[in-house]
């Protein structure tokens, strides 16, 4: 950068100048600052909608969880075909996994590759016939079971929405055991929840392009399955389709 | 339908001081990401533009989040919280890609592309400074070609979304643009070359 030539904060300030004030002077004239500036507010500027090749709700939808679980702690899900697209992990972990494996097998790691391969073999042998005394015991697991499907905080893996023809709106999940009923909950991009549905024992629910007025601002769903009045499920945040995108 | 609270959006540089007040609370992670969230589908839409490739545009918008995320306790709110997201997301795009040089670039003149290796024009472009070719860029070019120019060879936007973001309506667009200002560009090299000016370099 050159020293008479602005940081880019600096910039976005300069614009808003009256002309002759010195730093909007100089914006005029210098390309470099010019460009910056232009190049920014591109990025700012979200008029123009991508392509369809882009994808652009379904990457949006990815990005939101990934954020949740990296941020929140949430656990991150994905359909077959994001899980498939992404070699079952998240988008940049294929690479990454690559070359940590890489690093693993080098000479020096060797010995504790057998040392592991070696445990593992005693596990397998060992951990059964350990579980099925303590099963002869009767349990004492303390905590919740993890293997109970309907643990707090466990994710169910399905859930889509669709546009139907008609300009319906047809929100689905899957069916979760030990969960006596559905909410569907609607926020907005400030993640505020706007609006929120019962759904009963229906694993589904169908808005009317009438209806849809009531979630109006609504960006984004999730189905929160209840046991009582606990929360015993739920799916990730998911992008609400756009009326102009029907099946 | 129940339960429709009243909406309140907190500005960024809100969200961004409470996500610093604490950053391992539970308040601090919800307004960090409430924060990234709002911006999420702008730095995909630019990474996409930049890189051309859903995927690659989908890693590279998570590395930039994640990124900011993992830095947020470093930014001092000087400005806008978008400028330093954009500065974030520039460092990672621009970097994975080509830069076009400014006498050669194969998107907007495939046919006419010589070997540069041995072009004098881009070799003095070679040996100059930035703020030589800044200085020979203002004398020589248009304010419209100066800014096209620009952005294509050291923002590295693409050709189309110069057309886009400069407003430039005839036919062919930022191409048109840019090859009349490359060409302008390769005389005032010859001339520089043949008149033996310095022009900064520094060798």
């Amino acid at each position: 950068m050159k020293p008479s030539c602005y940081s880019l904060e600096e910039l976005v300030v300069a614009a808003e100048q009256p002309r002759g004030e010195p730093r909007r002077e100089h914006l005029e004239t210098c390309p470099r600052c010019r460009a910056a500036l232009t190049a920014y507010r591109d990025f700012m500027d979200e008029r123009d909608r991508l392509p369809a090749e882009a994808r652009a709700a379904e990457c949006s939808g990815r990005l939101q969880e990934i954020l949740e679980a990296q941020i929140l702690g949430e656990p991150v899900t994905r359909s077959a075909p994001d899980a498939r697209r992404a070699g079952g992990l998240r988008a940049g972990d294929g690479r990454r996994a690559r070359q940590w494996l890489a690093r693993l097998f080098v000479q020096a790691w060797r010995p504790a590759w057998i040392v592991a391969a070696a445990s593992l073999v005693l596990a397998i042998i060992f951990i059964p016939r350990a579980l099925h005394r303590e099963g002869e015991r009767g349990p004492s697991m303390r905590g919740p079971d993890m293997r109970d499907p309907a643990s707090p905080g466990q994710v169910m893996l399905v859930s889509e929405a669709r546009v139907l023809a008609g300009g319906d709106l047809e929100f689905a999940w899957a069916p979760t055991e030990g969960v006596d009923r559905f909410d569907v909950r609607f926020f907005d991009k400030g993640m505020d929840e706007v609006a929120r549905r019962d759904a009963g024992r229906a694993t589904s629910l169908r808005l009317s392009a009438a209806e849809r007025t009531e979630i109006r601002g609504a960006h984004l769903w999730q189905v929160v399955g209840l046991r009582g009045e606990e929360e015993a499920a739920r799916t990730p945040l998911r992008e609400i389709p756009g009326p102009g995108s029907p099946d | 339908m129940s339960q429709k609270r009243p909406v309140s959006e907190p500005s960024d540089q809100e969200l961004v001081r409470l996500a610093k007040a604490d950053p391992e609370g539970e308040a601090s992670r919800r307004a960090a990401c409430m924060l990234l969230s709002r911006h999420r589908d702008r730095v995909y839409a630019w990474c996409y533009r930049r890189l051309g490739n859903a995927d690659e545009a989908l890693d590279a918008a998570q590395e930039v989040l994640l990124s900011a995320y993992r830095h947020l306790s470093t930014y001092e709110p000087r400005g806008e919280f978008g400028t330093w997201l954009y500065t974030i997301a520039r460092n990672r795009c621009v970097s994975q890609q080509r830069r076009p040089s400014l006498i050669h670039d194969a998107d907007v003149d495939p046919d006419l592309i010589p070997d540069p290796a041995n072009d004098p024009a881009q070799i003095l472009v070679d040996r100059m400074s930035e703020e030589a070719l800044l200085d020979l860029i203002r004398s020589h070019l248009d304010p419209l070609e100066q800014e096209a120019l620009w952005l294509r060879c050291f923002e590295q936007m693409p050709v189309e979304r110069i057309t886009a973001v400069l407003g430039i309506r005839q036919s062919s667009g930022a191409r048109g643009i840019l090859q009349r200002a490359r060409r302008r560009m390769r005389e005032a090299l010859a001339r520089t070359q043949a008149t033996g000016e310095a022009l900064g370099d520094e060798t």
